[in-house]
């Protein structure tokens, strides 16, 4: 589980291409794919360096003007799923 | 003996005479080598090696993308040979060398390719024929190779030039089954050879689902989001289990997400009736005219 304290980073070699609006994400160990919307492809953006879990969300929360809980818990829930396909990390400090 | 062939946009250099491929000029640099091999002493291999043996047929090796070894047992038929040889041979030598063979019929038109996805049994071959008889020049029934080129364009290469029809359909269509080659598996089946063309491959343009149904007449077109497409490229993928084994499913499924950006997908509902043909063909057509810019057939 990633924590609002982590510091994470998006998995380099993931295959990634935009479709429509939509960002597809290869998970190629599951042979499955992820197709994320918007908000879940500024987030892939924002994680190609390493990032502080509460620092992306301070950014997301200006950018669309919403409740910070909300936006963290909404954030925290996609890293995870992001994590348990390997597709992002987290880094030491 | 060599005889050579082009299928997949590929160059065959083979020692096995295949009627039923394209042949081309010879080449001193072929993509592929097919070799007749008498004794099975050569027929060992590394961990890069696929090996596929087929009862009463033939022991099939191969290699890193590059070459075929065809061991025929003894009384094997030299088309069941080949028909093999098409099928597990040439879809691993794809897979091997990264490609991303497609389950699909195909037709040519405003200089693209048109593809036809449905399972077995939903008509494809049957529809392909309709359209044949239309003048609408038909590439494939069966498989073919999705490629994007450096230029960003995905294209569409066919495979073996045939359509297989059940014998029913060959009688509606008149064709008499003296001449034809009788499918492998299936002893109600035959193969029509296509007429050879000229190009290799066509930029893709639009990606057809075919579903026959008991409840639609007229038959209807349905278009459908690009990542419906997409999803109907992935479940036409040719052989999946030969993808696992000898492909890289990443580079596939990121080919088809650009086929998928590219082609304009839909569902036909085809009325689940032979005497209804004409009006598939007559709705797929005008389709086409009203969405292809260019308009008249290839």
């Amino acid at each position: 589980m990633i924590s609002a304290s982590d510091t994470i980073v998006r998995d380099e070699t993931t295959l990634v291409s935009a479709l429509d609006d939509e960002l597809i994400i290869i998970d190629i160990a599951k042979g499955k794919y992820l197709a994320i919307d918007r908000i879940g492809a500024a987030i892939w953006e924002a994680i190609a360096q390493p990032v502080a879990v509460e620092t992306l969300v301070d950014g997301l929360a200006d950018r669309y003007a919403a409740p910070r809980e909300q936006i963290g818990s909404d954030v925290l829930a996609f890293l995870d799923n992001l994590a348990s396909r390997g597709l992002v990390r987290i880094v030491a400090e | 003996m060599n005889y050579w062939y082009r299928a997949y946009g590929l160059t065959l250099q083979s020692e096995i005479a295949c009627p039923e491929l394209p042949e081309i000029d010879a080449t001193t640099s072929p993509d592929v080598v097919i070799r007749l091999v008498q004794s099975i002493a050569s027929m060992t291999g590394s961990n890069e090696t696929h090996f596929s043996d087929i009862a009463d047929v033939a022991l099939f090796r191969i290699e890193k993308g590059r070459e075929i070894l065809v061991h025929p047992t003894v009384g094997a038929r030299e088309e069941d040979v080949r028909q093999y040889l098409y099928g597990v041979g040439l879809t691993a030598i794809l897979y091997q060398r990264d490609e991303s063979p497609i389950h699909a019929g195909a037709i040519a038109w405003g200089g693209q390719a048109h593809l036809f996805c449905g399972e077995s049994g939903a008509g494809k071959s049957t529809l392909m024929t309709q359209l044949r008889r239309r003048g609408v020049h038909v590439l494939c029934d069966d498989v073919g190779v999705i490629r994007q080129g450096s230029d960003a364009i995905v294209r569409f290469y066919h495979g073996v030039p045939r359509v297989k029809l059940w014998r029913d359909a060959l009688t509606h269509f008149g064709i008499g089954t003296a001449a034809l080659q009788r499918d492998l598996t299936r002893l109600d089946k035959f193969h029509v050879p296509l007429d050879v063309v000229a190009f290799d491959a066509l930029p893709l343009g639009s990606v057809f689902n075919l579903q026959p149904r008991r409840d639609v007449d007229p038959p209807a077109i349905v278009a459908l989001s690009s990542r419906e497409t997409l999803e109907m490229l992935l479940r036409n993928t040719y052989r999946p289990r030969l993808l696992r084994q000898l492909g890289n499913p990443g580079h596939h499924m990121m080919r088809l997400v650009a086929a998928a950006g590219q082609a304009s997908g839909f569902e036909f509902h085809r009325p689940w009736n032979l005497d209804r043909l004409d009006a598939c063909g007559d709705t797929l057509v005008s389709h086409l005219a009203t969405t292809i810019p260019t308009g008249a057939a290839a």
